[in-house]
């Protein structure tokens, strides 16, 4: 009798948790937002897609997401490699006399760290600068920017950069600088973002309005733009003769 | 009662003194070193990754240390027989598994307090702005080493071997975090067996993400009420699912010849 009593314990305990399941995911499924393993960009080497089913194994998503990151800016980072030839159908690289690039993946890079992480604000804003206007695919920058919506319905700062890149389409580049000075006064603005609008207001004239964003960038504390920062802050101000 | 805190209290004295715990505390030291350079590599989202590596540093640590605890300690009692002397005291073996179980879940919470008193520190020289978030997601993380520990304990005893016992709770836990991954798979199933099959296993497998709290929210997203809730609930399923296991573990080392 007494055995059976344990038994019954456990079964009792067991009935009690899967109620208290029940409970836990209508709470659950309200903030559990992260696409299934069957949505993940592969980034067609192995290594980083063992990353991510280890950090999907081991509940580690924004850590892998993370890892992506560093990647993403090591590939956007280095002078890429552009395509040559074919070999089994798969495309061998050449350096490019350590000049910028094409960065063809970029948008798969993005796409691999928002499909871990749907949450990683910074990657779509990041990459809709690099494609919109480092890079002129306006196409791949709305692309992450609506991959960003449907992830983040609420983030509404993914409509403004949409409007930004929709006036550089239609070549409204008054109002398209009119948003960008709306979005860089937010404190989640990417740098690269930053760097663009001193870049157009370089290209306009408009030297004081470019100083202020380039010291901006450089109290920013992000070491990445550190030298061109003080570079441009130099060649801003012997313009300005201060 | 008295008994119950003297097993807990040899069995925290145990860990802290054997040197898996030493290993492990030097390796946290080097990965911290590790974390804080990888996320200098980061750029603009350095106190992110300072913050997500941290997480999962002390995770594994404390998750290996666990793992280590509860597949070893018993049976190696069992083995070399120095359990007789505490049976001999007419100890209920529930107690006896109760105790041990809380020692182990004690060292874990000695272990994530220090380690994330580190983190916070260096996230703090990082100019990081302190919220409470941390503090929530590393109790839910505390709570989701306290179930591990109670299924390690189960298998410790179910199988006899340290092993065995280790490499069935790793297993344990990562079937645990596939839980959402595994609902996926049954709402694309037809086949009406093989969806009750896994319906079934979903049920019985715990599901680790509702302990996941540092992938699930950032701060500021969700009021504090919210958050509390979400880690009350699991404090809860956290009790019920780790008794299961204890209580197993208590019939079947009752059922053994010690």
């Amino acid at each position: 009798m007494h055995k059976y009593k344990n038994y019954s314990l456990t079964i009792i305990l067991l009935l009690l948790s899967i109620v208290l399941k029940f409970f836990l995911e209508k709470t659950f499924n309200t903030i559990y937002m992260y696409p299934h393993i069957t949505e993940l960009v592969s980034s067609e080497n192995s290594k980083n897609d063992m990353i991510d089913l280890a950090g999907i194994l081991l509940g580690a998503r924004r850590a892998a997401a993370d890892v992506g990151w560093i990647q993403l800016l090591q590939y956007y980072g280095s002078p890429e490699v552009k395509c040559t030839h074919e070999d089994n159908h798969e495309l061998y690289h050449e350096h490019l006399n350590g000049r910028g690039g094409e960065y063809f993946d970029l948008l798969k890079y993005s796409l691999r760290i928002t499909r871990l992480d749907p949450r990683f604000y910074h990657v779509y804003l990041y990459a809709a600068g690099a494609l919109g206007w480092n890079l002129s695919r306006t196409d791949e920058a709305l692309q992450i920017l609506q991959e960003g919506i449907k992830h983040n319905p609420k983030y509404w700062r993914f409509y403004l950069y949409i409007s930004a890149i929709v006036y550089k389409q239609l070549k409204e580049y008054k109002k398209m600088v009119e948003v960008l000075e709306k979005v860089v006064k937010y404190p989640d603005c990417p740098n690269i973002i930053k760097s663009i609008l001193a870049n157009i207001y370089e290209s306009l004239g408009e030297y004081e309005k470019c100083l202020r964003m380039w010291i901006e960038i450089l109290n920013s504390g992000d070491n990445s733009y550190q030298n061109k920062a003080t570079a441009k802050i130099s060649l801003m101000r012997e313009k300005l003769k201060i | 009662m008295y008994k119950l805190f003297a097993i807990a209290k040899y069995t925290i004295r145990e860990s802290i003194r054997n040197k898996v715990f030493y290993i492990a505390t030097l390796f946290s030291v080097i990965m911290f070193c590790v974390a804080i350079f990888l996320s200098v590599l980061g750029q603009e989202q350095e106190k992110r990754l300072l913050l997500d590596f941290g997480y999962i540093l002390i995770e594994l640590i404390v998750l290996l240390t666990t793992l280590y605890s509860s597949a070893t300690f018993l049976i190696e009692e069992i083995e070399s027989k120095t359990i007789y002397y505490i049976f001999i005291r007419n100890l209920p073996r529930w107690l006896y598994i109760l105790g041990r179980y809380l020692g182990i879940v004690c060292t874990a919470l000695i272990s994530v307090v220090s380690m994330s008193t580190v983190h916070l520190l260096l996230l703090v020289i990082k100019g990081w702005k302190f919220d409470i978030t941390p503090l929530y997601v590393n109790f839910s993380l505390l709570l989701k080493i306290s179930v591990i520990s109670a299924v390690g304990l189960f298998f410790a005893i179910f199988s006899s071997s340290p092993q065995i016992s280790f490499s069935f709770t790793f297993f344990f836990w990562i079937l645990g975090h596939l839980s959402e991954e595994i609902k996926f798979v049954i709402s694309k199933i037809i086949n009406p067996i093989t969806k009750f099959s896994l319906t079934t296993m979903y049920y019985l497998l715990p599901n680790f993400q509702y302990f996941n709290l540092r992938d699930l929210i950032t701060p500021n997203e969700y009021s504090q009420l919210y958050i509390l809730k979400i880690v009350v609930l699991g404090g809860l399923y956290c009790i019920f699912y780790s008794s299961i296991y204890l209580s197993l573990a208590a019939v079947l080392l009752s059922k053994r010849e010690v």
